[in-house]
């Protein structure tokens, strides 16, 4: 699953890497939109102390709203990769301004060994993916570096079977399902291509 | 102001959800809570009693053309198997807490909870409680910290699903989430406090942990060997103790020798004197689980891995003990996950979890050949008797004529409800 995660999401980063490099006129198409990538690090921050993130969204922009795909790795208490779609909406194209991002979609956890209880069999299955705020977005020659705040929330569930064999009889499982349920405050730096 | 109305709609979002940071992690589970009744209420209540389906079959016992399969923690059914090929439940008999069983003529021997109970079965219909050994298994009055209260007993559980918050950890903390059959309710008489499971599976559901002897009824505990007269069967009088190590988990007799294992070596007793077994063998192994058998020449050893035997052996151990006192290794054959076994003749059958019934020709112990494997069958004890094999698997109790080895045949299932 998690191969098949990284593989669509690196064939979308490619592909769309890939159109970025036509000559800036070539990027308009019929209907006025234009690609763009953002491609950003940051911190998390909440109840659990803070993790590293990181993100790269890549769709399209009409006027000045901008629909994308995201994918990034989140480290906040337990490792998890988000994908997601993207909705902005930034306030002035020609010179530096303020936009606001709602991204919705799904976190799948990618526990490091140590992250996983050490004890029985853990099944971890996605949950949802959330991260929503304000930014602001700085102009350079082609490109924009944007800095953004905000609030993120992820999801996952673990379907934990402990195995009990008695020394006589079949062994018996318990099946316990724990759910995750983080939320924290975002801070992202990036560039916008 | 209305341009700025999905703009508004986009930035409340975040404030919303923003109002809480609090990281919220949940576990459900399921709790049991114990059902007590008085002891004079169980008491009386040990008699043959409508058949019930079988769910977790545990130690097997055949007398002539009856089965006493015990369900773990429940009692005991009664099946007529006087046909094999279509064997039928005619009755079950209450004992909570049975999680063994022995038959010496027309007298049951099973244990409820600390207690031994002596049944009259001459009619295995109407079977009549003659008498009640108290305290003759101290050791099971407690498990895993639990300690019962021991003016009522423990008749029926009370399952709930249930869900509480938890630590949300972020690396390995719920390493104490989970343990199926390891403990019971904490002070249940408050009610639910803690999850659990009624199966006892901490105490251990044996193969073979009592023995008959002539007359003379002998059981292990961890520690002990437990030895009760029987001369007068329905009337079992306590007579001796014997320490005998430590981890004692069978007892197989055979000849006027108790052959007992324990998860660092088998030990083997002579009956000479019956009140007082001493020891005259042993052979010491891995740590880990290990049923055994034996015939006149051999000790057959099953080793396994598993939670309960902390051990990562999966083996079968053929031990020469012509010369009792110093039984040696004779050959090691390498299984998957072996459990119970036993053996008719030259032909051997071994219980190999997962991997199914194995059928083997032990006419040679250095040689011994697998002649059938039985699959689909996740199976850990067998009896082999008068051509037909028993064998209990976790889905049901299978009965196979093997009277042609190269044709061995399902004769009958009595299939387990989950």
């Amino acid at each position: 699953m998690l191969n098949k995660i990284f593989t669509t999401a690196l064939f979308l980063i490619v592909s769309f890497c890939l159109v970025a490099q036509q000559k800036p006129e070539e990027k308009t198409k019929n209907c006025g939109c234009a690609f763009n990538s953002i491609n950003q690090i940051g911190l998390l921050a909440g109840e659990g102390g803070e993790g590293f993130q990181i993100q790269t969204i890549n769709g399209l922009r009409y006027k000045t709203w901008m629909v994308g795909a995201g994918v990034g790795i989140d480290g906040y208490r337990y490792r998890s990769i988000p994908l997601f779609l993207e909705l902005r909406k930034e306030f002035n194209l020609k010179s530096n301004a303020f936009f606001i991002y709602n991204d919705i979609g799904f976190n799948y956890p990618w526990l490091k060994a140590d992250q996983k209880a050490f004890r029985g069999e853990g099944d971890y299955n996605h949950g949802i993916y959330y991260d929503g705020g304000l930014g602001y977005k700085l102009l350079l020659k082609k490109q924009a570096l944007v800095f953004s705040g905000g609030f993120s929330l992820k999801e996952f569930k673990e379907n934990r079977t402990t195995v009990s064999c008695p020394f006589a009889g079949p062994c018996l499982d318990q099946k316990d399902v724990y759910s995750y349920s983080l939320k924290r405050l975002t801070f992202k730096i990036g560039i916008h291509l | 102001m209305k341009k700025f109305t999905p703009y508004t709609l986009l930035l409340s979002i975040p404030i919303l959800f923003s109002s809480c940071l609090k990281d919220k992690c949940q576990r459900t589970y399921t709790m049991y809570k114990p059902v007590y009744h008085t002891t004079a209420e169980v008491r009386a209540n040990i008699k043959s009693s409508t058949p019930r389906a079988l769910e977790r079959p545990g130690k097997l016992f055949i007398r002539g053309q009856y089965i006493f399969l015990n369900e773990i923690d429940r009692g005991i059914h009664v099946i007529d198997n006087s046909n094999p090929a279509a064997p039928r439940k005619v009755s079950f008999i209450n004992i909570p807490g049975n999680i063994d069983v022995a038959v010496k003529g027309n007298t049951l021997y099973a244990d409820l909870y600390n207690d031994m109970v002596t049944i009259d079965i001459t009619d295995p219909l109407n079977v009549v409680a003659k008498k009640f050994t108290e305290d003759a298994f101290p050791f099971r009055r407690y498990t895993n910290g639990f300690m019962a209260d021991t003016s009522k007993i423990i008749v029926d559980w009370i399952r709930k699903d249930t869900t509480v918050l938890v630590d949300c950890g972020g690396g390995g903390q719920f390493w104490w989430g989970g343990c199926a059959s390891c403990s019971f309710v904490l002070q249940a008489d408050m009610g639910f406090k803690m999850d659990a499971s009624p199966f006892g599976a901490g105490v251990g559901g044996s193969m073979a942990r009592f023995a008959l002897m002539n007359d003379y009824l002998y059981t292990v505990t961890d520690n002990q060997l437990n030895v009760f007269n029987i001369s007068t069967s329905i009337d079992p009088q306590y007579s001796n103790k014997v320490n005998i190590g430590w981890n004692i988990e069978t007892i197989f007799p055979f000849k006027q020798r108790l052959f007992i294992g324990s998860n660092t070596g088998m030990f083997i007793y002579e009956t000479t004197n019956p009140n007082s077994p001493s020891r005259v063998g042993q052979f010491a192994h891995a740590r880990t689980c290990d049923p055994v058998i034996a015939d006149d020449k051999y000790a057959y050893v099953t080793l396994r891995s598993g939670s309960a035997c902390q051990g990562f052996t999966n083996q079968m151990d053929v031990l020469n003990i012509e010369n009792i006192t110093s039984p040696f290794l004779v050959k090691t054959y390498q299984l998957t996950n072996p459990h119970g076994l036993s053996k008719d003749g030259n032909t051997l059958f071994v219980c190999d979890g997962a991997e199914g019934l194995k059928i083997f020709d032990a006419t040679n112990a250095m040689d011994i050949k697998q002649v059938k494997q039985i699959r689909n069958l996740d199976a850990y004890d067998v009896i082999a008797f008068n051509k037909v094999a028993l064998v209990v698997t976790k889905d049901g109790l299978y009965q196979f004529d093997y009277s042609k080895l190269d044709d061995v045949r399902l004769l009958s299932k009595i299939s387990f409800e989950k």
